[in-house]
Order: C-alpha cells, then structure tokens, then sequence
C-alpha cells in the first residue's frame, strides 16, 4: 500500500485543478524530504509555468538531489528560462542565464548562439559566457558514465550543440566572436569535417582564432581535443604544433596525464615527428611535477624527435634532482641512447639512493663496455639491496657455476679461488649443484667437488657432506674431504678428521694432520660459524 | 421532387442534427481542456485519496482555519502544521487523533532513511 506522501504527489501531480499548483509550492518548504523532491518532480510533469518559475527561482541555492530530478526531466523546463533570457531586464537576463547553466539547458546553446553573436543585443557578453559554460558542463557531462534513468544522452546532445556551433563557426568572418569557437573547440571530436578543414587551410577566417584558442584555452575539452590529435593517425600538423607548444602547467599535466606510464603506438609515431617541446627545459616546471607525470615526461621526451641534446639534458636534470620514478624514467630511458656523455649520467645512476635506479644502470654496464664495469658488477654483489645483488648477477652470467665446474681443471690455483669465490656470489645455485656434484657416482667426480668446495669457500656451508665423504670408500675422495675440512669449524669436522688419522692411506693420514694443525692454527672453536653460514638444507636436485 | 426522401425538409433535419452534434463536441472538448483552479474540489480528491472520515476532514478544516491557511489543502504537506505543542492548550483533546492523522498522510520510507542520515 502506497505511503501517505505518495498519495498527496499523486493526486497533485495528476489533477487538472489547478490549485494543485499552490500546493505543490508550498510542498517545496515542506519539512518531509519525500514531499519536497515529489513536490519539483510533480511541477515539472504538471508542466506548471507558475511552478517551474519558482523552481527557477530557487535554482542557486536547490539541493544537488532537486537538480538531479529537473535533470532527469529535461527539457520541461526549458521554455521558463528561455522566458528568462528574452528580456531586456538585467538581473532577469542574469537569472536565466545561471538557471541555464544550473539545470544544463543545452538546447538553449543556439538561442545563446543568436544572442552572442548580435552586437547589439544588451547581453551579448553574458551570453557568450553562459555558453562557454554550457558547453563544459556539456563535456563533463560526456566524460562522466551515464545514468541510464537519465532521459538525456549527452552524446545528441553533443551532436545538436556542435551543429549549432559550426554554423556559427562558419558565420566568424561575420560576428568576429571568439567564444563559439572555444564552446566548438571544447565539444567537437577530432575528426570533425568542419575542424580539419579550418586547421589545415590559414587563409579560413577562423583559423587564426581557432589556433590561438588551441594555444591559450584551459578549457578541459579543449585539452581534452589538443591531446587527441596525439593519437590520431593522421594529426593536423598545426594542431599537433599548437599543442606541443604549449607551456602552461595545466596543459602539461593533461598531456603527460595522457601519455601515461608509457606512450601508445599512435602516440609515439607522431611525437617522432615533434623537434621542439619547449617546456621540458623549464626546471622548475619539471621539478613541481608528481612522480607519474615525471616518468610520463621522460618518457614523451625519450620517443620524440627532440634534439639529442635536449634529451641529454632533460635525462641529466632528472637523474639530479628528479623524484624516484622520474629517475628511474631517465635511467631506463639511457638504455635507448650511445655516447660518453650517457655513460656519465650511467656512472652518476650507479651512486642514486633508489635501489631501481642502480640496478637499472648497472644492467646497462656491461652491454655498453663501460670500463671498470666487471669491478662494479663484483662490487654490487655484496650489495646491501637484493634488487641491486640480482642486477649485478644477471649481468655476470658467465660466473654460473655451470660455466665453472668444466674450466675448473684447467684454472690454476689462485684463478680457481678468485674465480670460485664470484661464483659463490653470482650464482646462487651454486652450492645446490655443487652438492648434486660431491654425491655424483663417479668418483672422480666426488673428488673434483671437493676440490671446488674448498675453492669456492663452501665447506663450512655443506659441511654435512664434505663430513660424509671423509668416509668415502675412494681414498683419493678422502683425502680431497681431508684437505676441504680444514676450513671447517666444527666438532663434527674435527671428529672426521681425527677418524682419517687412523686411515689406511697414508696420504689421507697426511692431509688429515695438515687441515687438523690448520684448524688449530686459526683458533677455530667449536660450533664458531661466525664467517659463513650452513646449507644443511641443500638437498642435492633430482 | 418526387417522394418523401426527394423532399429538401431532409436536407436541413439532417444539417441540424450534423451541427447539433459538431456543437455538442466542441462544448464538451472545451469544458474538458478548460483549466479548472477549485481549491474546495482539490482538498475533496485529497480526502477521498486518504481515506479520511468526516471526523477527519472536520479536523482538518479545524486546523486550518487555526492556521489561518489559504487552502486546506496545504495541510497535505506541511507536517509541522499537526506539532500540538506548537497548536497550544486547546487543541490538547485532539493530539492523539493529530498525530494518528499525521503519521498517515506523512510516514514515508525517504524520510525515515534522511532522518537516519
């Protein structure tokens, strides 16, 4: 059963008496929300002028869910503020004119269009700004996801605006009105017939205007067109010139909004085209963008066709005082570029804080030849951040212990150390594989790995295994176990080798006693593991 | 003229009755579209709509005339008009029946939700 305000808005709404109309009114000041939302509703479907001349006069101040509903019927109360704006009072004029904006009364733009474009109308001016501000309400509008319950596509009434705007586009030689052209400009999509054909031929009217209106509007559709042409295939030249000279931080953000993380196909093709983007030389312009639009800006510069200087330059001011992602940007963007003066801003990205903007250098060491890149490479191994130890490792791809494990038996001694220990450090499989090696069935094999072990400085890390080869039924396997467990420092360790002292070989007998006087040279005590750490937990690859 | 159906007296019986019809139409086409403005008709419909009794409506009229109201109608949506506190001492024997009467013409399931918010 229908509710008690329900009733009372359906009798006012659907009564010819035309008292409802007081009523109604009256509803507006009601204290019940439901009565008052009815009341606007009920006006506007009673088509009642007395009504809708009240809800235009409270058109300022009417609550945001008031205007969605004279939203949803639009069009109702269209002829009230076209009353408005056929006056020769001013405040009246002025009404209509914010009632116009307030209830986005689009189809009033021609009318406007006629008033502006009259020189001798008392309002022209107003109505030239009434316009301006339909049309971005217009856009927002357009930008903004539809309601279905609203009766109004925002796309007709696009296409009705901008009709009416071309022909008043085309009518400049005759008004010289700046304004149909901005509202033109703010709604009209890049690949109207109308735009292209203005912005490719200079001696048309309205091209001058059009142009500097291009150059200087803050219009969001405006913006919103100037960056189109970014993505068109085939951008008017001086459109896409227009855009791209401009240097206003409201333009730059939009662009580089645009542009995002990283240009698209269509973008990048026709910023080739560019030489000159005269803003990226603006320091301080640079240094108040956000982190994103920083990226955005090295990344629009790195794929256009600016000189290579400016590229260095903007790629140096970034990698100086740029924020994080910026950095990164301009580190990653070095990649694309060849020269000594790169491979300084490279050596300068190895020293930045950001863990991103060292490892993303160092990847670029080695490819470009820089010299004393392997020495860094090695430096970052023991790097504090895992981001950078991985980048130095992927980059020292020789040093795997695959590599190692053949060239083992023709390195001499001290290479094999030097060698085994970068191994150690850059491959981080190393000791898995090493111990798959130590419990191989050949025995050679064994003895090798733990002649690498020992090399590589990984005996006190499988020291498990190096233990259970001391009782190894090869004796050449013991005594390299022998020898390895010198650099053990466990009671364990000792306990094997006091074992091998008793061995029928005499020489596992003799490394036995060398690696027991080493142990007890350097002082080890028991369960001491402070220079190394323990790979109990390897476990040898199937 | 030969016959009754030749004579010219048919003739005009039947434009008579055309125009008699034709005006009839036009009146009552006309009396439809004419805009009607009774206040008194207006708080009638609204009774009936609500289901009022005659207590009700006396009431109703009661109270607007207390309230000095153009209409009674206007007590259809102004729920402040039924606040007894506001009506003062005399109207104390019909609060009940005020608020009752309150409750439902105004009780709606928005502003319970707008209270809430």
């Amino acid at each position: 059963m229908p509710d008690g305000p329900t009733i009372t808005l359906r009798i006012l709404t659907e009564t010819p008496n035309e008292a409802a109309t007081a009523v109604l009114i009256a509803a507006l000041d009601s204290s019940s929300v439901a009565l008052q939302l009815g009341a606007v509703r009920a006006l506007l479907q009673r088509r009642s002028f007395e009504g809708m001349r009240e809800l235009v006069r409270r058109a300022d101040s009417m609550p945001e869910a008031w205007r969605q509903t004279v939203h949803e019927l639009h069009g109702r109360i269209t002829p009230v503020v076209r009353e408005l704006l056929d006056t020769d009072e001013a405040g009246r004029f002025e009404r209509g004119c914010r009632a116009a904006i307030a209830f986005r009364e689009y189809e009033l733009m021609p009318v406007l269009i006629a008033m502006l474009e009259d020189d001798r109308h008392p309002f022209f001016q107003e109505a030239a700004a009434t316009l301006i501000a339909l049309a971005d309400e217009l856009y927002h509008d357009l930008a903004t996801t539809r309601d279905e319950r609203r009766r109004r596509d925002p796309q007709t009434a696009r296409n009705h605006a901008v009709a009416a705007l071309e022909q008043s586009v085309r009518r400049f030689a005759a008004h010289r009105r700046r304004e149909p052209i901005e509202a033109f400009l703010q709604l009209v999509p890049r690949d109207n017939a109308l735009l292209s054909r203005i912005l490719s031929d200079p001696r048309e009217p309205s091209f001058v205007p059009m142009l500097e209106m291009l150059q200087s509007s803050v219009q969001p559709g405006v913006l919103r067109l100037l960056s189109s042409f970014l993505d068109d295939g085939r951008p008017p030249t001086t459109g896409l010139a227009g855009a791209l000279r401009r240097t206003d931080r409201r333009w730059v953000e939009h662009l580089l909004k645009r542009i995002g993380t990283e240009p698209s196909p269509a973008i990048r093709a026709n910023l080739k085209h560019v030489t000159v983007i005269p803003w990226l030389v603006d320091v301080r312009l640079l240094d108040e963008l956000d982190d994103a639009q920083q990226r955005s800006a090295v990344r629009m510069a790195a794929v256009s066709g600016i000189k290579r200087d400016a590229l260095t330059a903007l790629l140096e001011t970034m990698l100086r005082v740029g924020k994080p992602e910026g950095r990164r940007a301009a580190v990653l963007s070095l990649a694309e570029l060849k020269g000594p003066e790169i491979d300084v801003l490279l050596l300068r990205a190895l020293r930045d804080d950001d863990p991103t903007v060292h490892s993303v250098a160092l990847r670029q060491l080695r490819p470009r030849g820089v010299p004393g890149a392997l020495t860094t490479l090695i430096q970052a191994l023991d790097h504090s951040s895992a981001e950078v130890r991985e980048a130095a490792r992927s980059n020292l791809e020789e040093f795997t212990f695959r590599r190692y494990l053949p060239a083992f038996d023709l390195l001499e001694e001290s290479v094999r150390r030097t060698t085994g220990t970068l191994v150690r450090k850059a491959d981080p499989a190393a000791p898995a594989r090493l111990l798959e090696e130590m419990q191989s069935a050949h025995g050679k094999r064994r003895m090798r790995a733990l002649e690498i072990a020992a090399a590589m400085e990984l005996v006190v890390a499988l020291e498990n295994a190096v233990v259970e080869a001391a009782g190894d039924g090869d004796h050449l396997v013991r005594v390299e176990a022998a020898r390895a467990l010198g650099q053990a420092r466990s009671a364990a360790a000792r306990d094997a080798l006091d074992r091998l002292r008793d061995d029928v070989s005499f020489t596992v007998r003799e490394a036995a006693e060398q690696s027991l006087r080493r142990i007890e040279q350097a002082g080890f005590v028991d369960g001491d593991l402070a220079a190394g750490s323990r790979f109990d937990d390897v476990e040898a690859r199937p | 003229m030969n016959g009754v159906f030749g004579s010219w007296y048919w003739y005009v019986a039947a434009a008579v009755v055309f125009l008699a019809v034709w005006g009839a139409t036009r009146f009552l086409r006309a009396r439809a579209e004419r805009p009607i403005d009774k206040p008194k008709h207006l708080f009638r419909d609204l009774c009936w709509a609500h289901d009022l009794t005659r207590r009700e409506v006396s009431l109703l009229k009661s109270l607007a005339k207390h309230w000095q109201l153009a209409t009674p109608s206007l007590l259809f949506v102004q729920p402040t008009h039924f606040d007894s506190a506001k009506l003062g001492a005399g109207w104390e024997p019909y609060a009940g029946r005020l608020a009752d009467l309150r409750d439902r013409l105004f009780l709606s399931g928005l502003d319970e939700a707008a209270t809430r918010a």
